[in-house]
């Protein structure tokens, strides 16, 4: 639909996923303006661009967040000596919001929030301290190693044994019942 | 139990994005190959793409909105208007060819502009399109057709896969053992690129993925070949 440059498509796609983007922004770069010029840069991309959405490589929202975390990455670089956010305890500022403002897909969209912030918060710290960094921070995985003062391969694997946590508790929690469910 | 157990903190890092771009692209590649380790990455997908939920959800302005419908809104104004100009300009031109004096002058302008072209362009080259041929699961999603005119090539380009940040495609023109340099491209939609360099001599043309900017020689494998042989 956006390529084929139809305003009411992309009018769509920006009130469905258009929240989450700026959510995650925020959250990258730090800050309401900067979050906003990175949305509205995200999405101009994808309409001047008449990207392709391609399903074999996921969901549209999957897609279009992914699109807005590289541009946050990116503005979060260009902001020299900012550092990101990397705690998961948003739950506080969450509560204090008065529910009676919300609509059903903010409220749907802050539930399945609060439940992701819940299997996350089952990692041990050095497992989410690690995924944190990487996909919030930018970091890759050397630069990672250097901050934490700890071998490469400790940094993969708790990588990857945080991520298998989450899936694990993702399919148990939030209905991800596929044949997969079980680590193949 | 995957045999592939080992490469699982590869993929951990490559879904998070924390791999360098060389180890990126190496991630890809074996999991080209790889049932195992694709299946695996398809299963750890799901965690992944939920870690943007995880943040505390806020809603933008409204303004936000505003100012992003003010900008597509303007985009297809100025495409409209780019549409309308070409179309006034045809028309005028056709106009003008229509009033009579202009139409004498310009039939002698004409006819003597194809004299000229009967006698220096007769000798301009034909074209030869070469159809090129994948190397890899990436190549296979493309399909690139190479025009040949004289030492000049153009590839033709279509269903050309989104790059990941910091990488262009490359062309080369091979001869013999050397590939050399013949320009990047990131054409989003279907296009066309020139070769740059000449294809006296070449044997064929090829395609890679390399860092942003371009490199000197290959750093990853070969995408596409376009054989310059009929």
């Amino acid at each position: 639909m956006v390529e084929r440059k139809d305003p009411s498509a992309f009018e769509v796609l920006y009130d469905r996923h258009g929240g989450a983007a700026y959510s995650l922004a925020y959250r990258i770069v730090g800050g309401p303006e900067a979050a906003e010029d990175v949305v509205q840069e995200s999405f101009l991309s994808i309409w001047r661009s008449g990207a392709r959405f391609d399903a074999a490589r996921g969901s549209v929202r999957s897609w279009t967040l992914g699109v807005v975390r590289n541009r946050s990455i990116d503005a979060l670089r260009r902001q020299s000596g900012k550092a990101p956010k990397l705690d998961f305890d948003d739950d506080a500022t969450l509560e204090a919001q008065p529910s009676l403002e919300l609509t059903d897909s903010e409220a749907i969209r802050r539930e399945t929030a609060s439940r992701v912030r819940g299997a996350l918060r089952q990692l041990p710290e050095a497992q989410s301290e690690v995924i944190g960094l990487a996909y919030f921070g930018g970091f890759s995985h050397s630069e990672i190693a250097e901050m934490l003062r700890m071998p490469l391969g400790t940094v993969k694997g708790r990588m990857r044994l945080g991520l298998e946590k989450v899936r694990l508790l993702l399919a148990e929690g939030m209905g991800i019942h596929d044949s997969s469910e079980a680590l193949p | 139990m995957s045999e592939h157990r080992e490469y699982r903190d590869e993929l951990a890092a490559y879904t998070l994005g924390a791999l360098s771009l060389p180890e990126k692209l190496e991630v890809e590649r074996h999991v080209a190959s790889c049932e195992d380790c694709a299946e695996y990455l398809q299963w750890l997908d799901p965690a992944v793409a939920l870690l943007p939920a995880s943040v505390e959800q806020r809603t933008p302005t409204a303004g936000l909105k505003r100012s992003l419908m003010s900008e597509v809104n303007a985009d297809l104004k100025a495409e409209k208007r780019a549409t309308r100009d070409r179309k006034r300009a045809e028309h005028g031109l056709w106009a003008s060819i229509w009033r009579p004096v202009t139409a004498g002058v310009l039939t002698v302008v004409l006819v003597a502009g194809l004299a000229v072209g009967y006698f220096v362009g007769g000798n301009d080259p034909e074209s030869v399109f070469f159809e090129a041929e994948s190397s890899d699961r990436i190549g296979a999603q493309m399909e690139v057709t190479l025009e040949r005119q004289g030492e000049d090539g153009t590839l033709h380009i279509e269903k050309l896969p989104d790059l990941p940040p910091d990488t262009d495609y490359q062309a080369w023109i091979g001869r013999g053992s050397d590939l050399l340099p013949a320009g990047t491209f990131d054409v989003r939609q279907d296009g066309e690129v020139p070769v740059e360099g000449s294809l006296e001599g070449a044997d064929g043309v090829y395609i890679t993925r390399e860092p942003e900017g371009g490199s000197e020689e290959p750093t990853l494998p070969v995408l596409m070949r376009a054989p310059l042989s009929e």
